[in-house]
């Protein structure tokens, strides 16, 4: 006894023995690996995988020197490159793949340093799998594509099942898993497939949405991965379409986005604006904006079913065009399209006027006028006074020259555009009741404009 | 005879008046009919305002607020929080408040807002919706009662009624103007009555749920309570029209 002890103590050093264990691994659990592992059964043609831990289970460092295998049908498939210290606590994994050729029992001898494992598979008969009119078996694990389909088409894929066995085969799972993938269509388990005897069935792929899809074909033990790739249908063609196509300034207009066809899908775009004005001089003008939301872009929702886009809860976006001549573009982008794009010109026009008044004060007349000159050129006034009968009271027509005064109002700190409110006091010699009414005229670069007869 | 001759002319950005923004600040809104810009806000924490083109009347959670047209504040009264309905003289200056929560009426006397004599009680009404000064002296009022809108004017010394009137066929919102004119809504839009009861039109898409307010002189807020929009309505003779105010930069 004392001497058996001596050798074995001989062979074995101590340490290994008590710090390396090896154990099976199910990728949750680790059982104990015993002398003898069978690692299961497999169709001829498919692989099976097991996977193994070398843990260190000692206090200090162990290194795993030795890892090798022996045998027809098993190689190992994946190992840590050797040697690999494992630090107390820690584990190396390695991995066994059986493969069998041919129907029968296999066996291999698995080394871990001094540990020796007898490893033991069965290849067992099973139904090949080829799809469509190959004559191609798929091994376990393969992956079946079915392509980009777009949601609400379908995909059809083929199978054929085939005894090509010597003996009869029950064919008695036969499942189709996965989001999109529906089947099997045209055969149900159980099925008795005859030596030499096949039977068809297809898959379909109905993607239910625009992302990737994944399933799974069993049959028996054996597993199949299905895959594709969902498409949304594209987005219907878009055009940006004006309430008024005809621009001005001081304008208040709308856009909206309508659809050439119902959206079968939903999507989210911008709309934006851009304004490039064509008076020298001037970069931009702040008016020029949307009046909903951010002054010059805006969120474009489709939904599906609408046959125009949406600006919130609205189908249109108003927007006002300013009170500088220039060209306002549109700009309508959607995610992987091109951007459309729509502008509107705003011409240089003659002055506008909005509003006229006048205040007669003890000596004085104050004379307002408010309006707009989108080419920043105003130049000459002329304001004309007359009494309650409708004639002219001296001198007649005052002219002024006011090119100076405009241009330094929109030229310097003007942060409203070619929008002005003109007071002119004019000192009255005589009776300021005489005076009941005036009109004014004001030119710019595009012509005059000049005011109704104002009473007041 | 009258002689006339030009001295002098300065040009300033052109103001349609103030608003109170979708954020409850009063602030101004520069421009003409159709190109609107909002200035900067002038205060916050706004529950009623209006603006006649020459002074604005402000109501906040604390105070009763008098302006000037460039908005700086001229007068500030403490007041508890809740609405206020607003009214102006003919020529632009505050006249009436009437605070709903305290069925309180204020008559501005040139420099401060003073309680006149009110009794709730003689109106009859489950609401004051709008109000107005037509005379001096007096103080007018569109209550919603049982049977529809009346129109009722109060002597100001007194607090007694002196006249009323139905306002058949019509519903509230509804805005008194210092002319006389009533500003309301029907199916189509938005409608001007006028002082001899002659009614125009303004087509307009109205909000589902909405108030009005005076913005400036012709012009009256259209504020959108269901939503941050909000618009304006021209009232200037001829020149009647609905716009949309720009909720940028707010």
């Amino acid at each position: 006894m004392i001497r058996r002890l001596l050798l074995c103590c001989a062979l074995v050093p101590l340490g290994a023995l008590a710090q390396i264990q090896v154990f099976l691994f199910d990728g949750t659990n680790e059982t104990p690996a015993g002398v003898l592992v069978n690692v299961g059964s497999a169709a001829p043609g498919d692989t099976l995988t097991t996977r193994f831990h070398v843990r260190n289970v000692g206090e200090g460092p162990e290194v795993l020197q030795t890892l090798s295998i022996a045998g027809s049908g098993f190689t190992i498939s994946l190992t840590p490159l050797l040697p690999y210290t494992i630090a107390p606590g820690s584990f190396a994994e390695f991995r066994v793949a059986f493969n069998p050729i041919s129907i029968a029992t296999y066996s291999a001898f698995l080394l871990v340093n001094t540990i020796n494992i007898t490893i033991q598979g069965t290849a067992t008969p099973s139904a090949g799998l080829a799809v469509g009119g190959s004559s191609t078996l798929l091994a376990a694990g393969a992956v079946i594509d079915f392509g980009s389909v777009l949601i609400g088409s379908s995909n059809l894929q083929t199978f054929k099942l085939a005894n090509l066995n010597n003996a009869n085969i029950a064919i008695v799972t036969l499942l189709v898993s996965g989001l999109g993938f529906t089947g099997p269509i045209g055969a149900a388990a159980p099925i008795q497939l005859s030596p030499g005897q096949s039977v068809s069935f297809q898959i379909a792929f109905q993607p239910q949405t625009g992302q990737a899809a994944q399933g799974t074909l069993t049959v028996n033990q054996r597993s199949f991965v299905l895959t594709g790739q969902g498409l949304a249908p594209p987005l219907p063609t878009a055009s940006i379409q004006l309430g008024s196509n005809v621009g001005t300034s001081a304008q208040q207009n709308n856009i909206s986005i309508p659809l050439a066809t119902a959206s079968q899908v939903s999507g989210s775009g911008t709309l934006t604006m851009t304004f490039q004005p064509s008076v020298a001089g001037v970069t931009d003008d702040a008016a020029v904006q949307f009046l909903s939301g951010p002054t010059r872009s805006a969120t474009v929702t489709i939904s599906p079913g609408e046959t125009a886009a949406t600006f919130g809860t609205q189908s249109s976006i108003a927007f006002q065009t300013g009170s500088t001549a220039g060209t306002i573009v549109f700009t309508f982008t959607l995610p992987n399209t091109p951007p459309q794009q729509l502008s509107l010109i705003i011409p240089p026009a003659p002055i506008v006027l909005d509003t006229a008044g006048a205040v007669r004060r003890a000596s004085n007349l104050d004379v307002s006028v408010t309006g707009l000159d989108n080419t920043y050129s105003a130049s000459q006034l002329a304001f004309t006074f007359y009494d309650s009968t409708g004639a002219t009271i001296a001198p007649g027509v005052i002219s002024v020259d006011a090119t100076a005064a405009f241009h330094q109002y929109f030229f310097t700190s003007n942060q409203t555009g070619g929008q002005f409110a003109l007071l002119a006091t004019f000192p009255v010699a005589g009776d300021v009741t005489l005076i009941a009414a005036f009109d004014v005229q004001i030119s710019n670069s595009v012509g005059a404009t000049k005011s109704q007869t104002i009473s007041f | 005879m009258a002689d006339v001759a030009m001295a002098h002319s300065g040009l300033t950005p052109p103001q349609v008046g103030f608003m109170q923004d979708a954020a409850n600040s009063f602030r101004p809104v520069y421009g003409i009919a159709g190109n609107f810009l909002p200035g900067g806000v002038v205060t916050g924490n706004v529950v009623s305002s209006a603006y006649s083109g020459s002074y604005g009347l402000v109501k906040t959670s604390s105070a009763l607020l008098v302006t000037d047209r460039t908005g700086s504040i001229v007068a500030s009264f403490p007041q508890p929080d809740g609405p206020a309905l607003f009214a102006f003289t003919q020529t632009g200056e505050p006249a009436l408040a009437f605070l709903p929560a305290a069925n309180a009426l204020l008559a501005w006397d040139g420099a401060a807002f003073n309680p006149a004599p009110f009794d709730p009680t003689t109106l009859a009404a489950s609401a004051v919706l709008s109000i107005g000064q037509p005379h001096w002296g007096h103080a007018a009022m569109i209550v919603q009662r049982a049977d529809g809108l009346w129109g009722v004017q109060l002597q100001l010394s007194t607090g007694a009624i002196d006249a009323q009137a139905a306002i058949p066929g019509i519903t509230g919102p509804i805005l008194m103007l210092t002319n006389d004119e009533l500003v309301y809504s029907d199916v189509n839009g938005i409608v001007l009555r006028s002082s001899d009861r002659t009614d125009l039109h303004i087509k307009a898409q109205l909000p589902a749920s909405f108030a009005l307010q005076q913005m400036g002189d012709g012009w009256i807020q259209l504020r959108d309570l269901g939503s941050s929009r909000q618009f304006a309505i021209r009232t200037t003779r001829n020149r009647e029209q609905y716009y949309q105010l720009p909720e940028g930069g707010q």
